[in-house]
């Protein structure tokens, strides 16, 4: 489904990424995990397409298309869908506004009819009912006013409506209270399906607590450094990042 | 009174004057037509309005001249003579085909739709000065809209004199034609606790002007003015605000906010006067502007002149181009990249648009005024 081979990025004058290679298949759950500025949240964003960074090798293929050529909206119309790490707050256009562009974007993509207000109305209260938003947060506008905990909620409504293929959540974890975590994760779980992949950028192993992954890769220095299944992540949690880190330094 | 005049003929204000420094109206008049027309207007349909709801009173003139046909209820009296309020203008005032009237509104009026037309088939010269009496205590709407036009200019002097406890909710919304020249005065005064809410929206004419002067003149008034334009190509808009605070306890909330693209230009002058008995004055003005593209421009200015020593006069001035991460959170939902600007201009406009009470006007103006923004080039 999506399939990254030696891809390399820098800001500015600063290479974040040294070659990162990683295949995911469809419904795999994959956790990419790793110290503060190792390239995850680089990674994330270069594949929702996000145009910061300048990709200097590599490549990167979603069901055969070159990713990297692709717009964003084109991307979020071909099935991925970014879960970001700062929500950006867009008072005045509320969640419902912004929904029906991004739902009937996709539909046009497809060739599709847009959708009933009903049709729309439906999908968009039973995520509000899994993610516990209510219905008043839908007419607000998006994010406008909203804590750190409502913000990742409404990523994850926005991406239960949406269904994507490929769901990249960065860092949808950090700032959430106990109970808010075990609602994002339901959410998560309520996405999981043979035809959904989910990429869970995530420092912490608590996280994975909730949404079990079938893959855990280390992302550290701008190279995925280690990878292997749910019990990868436990080592981690034991260790620290410093056995792998160390790993990675240590002579070939 | 010849039937034709050259705008080189006229005399018109110099940019050494201070309120006409960045419009300068010489400079336009070689934009203008060679001849403007000082001959009746000929328009022979009812302009299309914005607003299509119901008005206790619909009052509709077209270059300055009343459309009784138009119209429906009471027509405003003419005056014999009007007074030019503003001396740099007086020399075009002279040349121009001018009227005076006076509208007395009556608290059963609740709502008067004021309709200054242009006509579309000659390219008139034209000034009209319109005193509207409000009495005391009345509640009343007003919806006033510039429209149509061609290359004429037209100039639209309105004198509001507001009673005590009066309560005015004005919406203006310029939407004229694109070749069509707008300078526009608004003159208020406003007697004790009497309140005067505007909203000025513009997002038609090729130059818009408009000089406020709001006098808050008894104890405990209240002047809150919002303005929004969406600007694209040459678009000139200039509002220039003089806010006078003449009396204790009065209350001023200015704010203006721009979308400016393409080559088009805003200027923003707001200037907050305290008198030296008004104590207690609580003002604050506000200026956000958004521009869209390089060669846009934005000239903003709050100005402050204050003699009395127990007051609150807050303001702030910000210029800023449309949020790039906003765009990409639009954007990785899957919205097109007009889409996602055409929101996040909403978004920008949104804080000046809530402003507008009714919600069918409100979603009217809205679109309207996104509509235009979209035909501007992406940047």
């Amino acid at each position: 489904m999506l399939k990254i081979e030696n891809l390399t990025a820098k800001v500015q004058d600063k290479d974040i990424l040294k070659g990162i290679n990683l295949s995911i298949g469809p419904g795999e759950v994959h956790a990419i995990m790793g110290p503060n500025g190792s390239g995850k949240s680089t990674l994330a964003n270069i594949l929702a397409g996000r145009d910061s960074y300048e990709i200097t090798g590599g490549s990167v293929t979603f069901e055969g298309q070159n990713l990297l050529e692709m717009d964003p909206e084109e991307r979020a119309c071909a099935g991925i869908f970014l879960g970001f790490q700062y929500p950006v707050e867009i008072p005045g256009v509320s969640n419902m506004t912004m929904l029906k562009a991004a739902v009937n974007a996709r539909r046009k993509a497809q060739g599709q009819d847009e959708a009933t207000p009903l049709e729309l109305l439906q999908k968009v209260k039973k995520a509000a009912e899994t993610m516990q938003v209510a219905d008043a947060m839908l007419q607000r506008g998006v994010n406008e006013g909203f804590s750190g905990g409502e913000k990742k909620r409404n990523e994850i409504l926005q991406m239960l409506v949406l269904e994507p293929k490929l769901a990249i959540l960065d860092e949808t974890d950090s700032g959430l209270d106990i109970d808010a975590l075990k609602v994002v994760s339901d959410g998560v779980n309520a996405l999981r399906s043979p035809q959904h992949s989910v990429v869970l950028v995530t420092h912490y192993q608590r996280l994975l607590d909730h949404i079990k992954p079938d893959f855990v890769h280390v992302l550290a220095g701008g190279r995925i450094v280690e990878s292997g299944g749910p019990e990868l992540a436990l080592t981690l949690e034991e260790k620290g990042y410093a056995w792998v880190t160390d790993k990675q330094q240590a002579p070939a | 009174m010849s039937g034709v005049i050259a705008p080189s003929d006229i005399r018109w204000p110099t940019r050494k004057q201070e309120a006409w420094k960045y419009t300068d109206l010489a400079a336009f008049s070689k934009l203008m037509p060679e001849t403007f027309s000082l001959a009746e207007p000929k328009a022979k349909t009812a302009p299309q309005t914005l607003w299509q709801g119901e008005c206790a009173r619909r009052l509709v003139w077209l270059d300055g001249q009343f459309q009784n046909d138009w119209s429906q209820g009471a027509a405003p009296t003419i005056n014999d003579e009007g007074s030019v309020s503003c001396e740099a203008l007086a020399d075009l005032v002279t040349h121009s085909r001018r009227q005076a009237q006076t509208l007395v509104l009556n608290a059963d009026d609740q709502c008067v739709h004021l309709v200054f037309a242009h006509d579309d088939t000659q390219d008139a010269l034209s000034h009209l000065d319109l005193t509207i009496q409000i009495p005391a205590h009345a509640e009343i709407t007003v919806i006033e809209e510039h429209l149509g036009g061609r290359a004429g200019l037209a100039s639209t002097q309105i004198t509001l004199e507001l009673g005590a406890n009066a309560q005015v909710h004005q919406v203006r919304l310029q939407h004229a034609a694109s070749t069509q020249m707008l300078i526009g005065g608004q003159h208020a005064h406003i007697a004790e606790h009497a309140r005067l809410h505007q909203t000025h929206i513009e997002w038609g004419g090729r130059l818009s002007r408009l000089h406020s002067t709001l006098a808050l003149q008894g104890q405990g008034a209240e002047v809150h003015y919002y303005a929004l334009s969406g600007l694209g190509d040459r678009q000139h808009v200039d509002h220039q605000v003089d806010v006078r605070h003449e009396a204790a306890h009065a209350i001023s909330r200015l704010q203006a906010r721009g979308i400016i693209g393409d080559s088009a230009r805003q200027v923003f002058n707001g200037k907050i006067y305290v008198a030296r008995g008004a104590q207690k004055t609580d003002s604050d003005q506000l200026l956000r502007n958004l521009l869209l593209s390089d060669k846009a421009e934005v000239d903003a200015k709050p100005e402050l002149e204050i003699y009395a020593d127990d007051v609150r006069c807050a303001h702030g001035s910000t210029v800023g181009r449309l949020d790039e991460a906003a765009l990409f959170y639009l954007r990785s939902r899957g919205l097109d990249r007009a889409e996602a600007r055409r929101l996040l201009m909403l978004s920008f406009a949104e804080h000046v648009l809530r402003e507008i009470q009714d919600e069918n006007l409100r979603l009217q103006t809205r679109t309207a005024f996104a509509d235009h923004l979209s035909l501007q080039k992406s940047a």
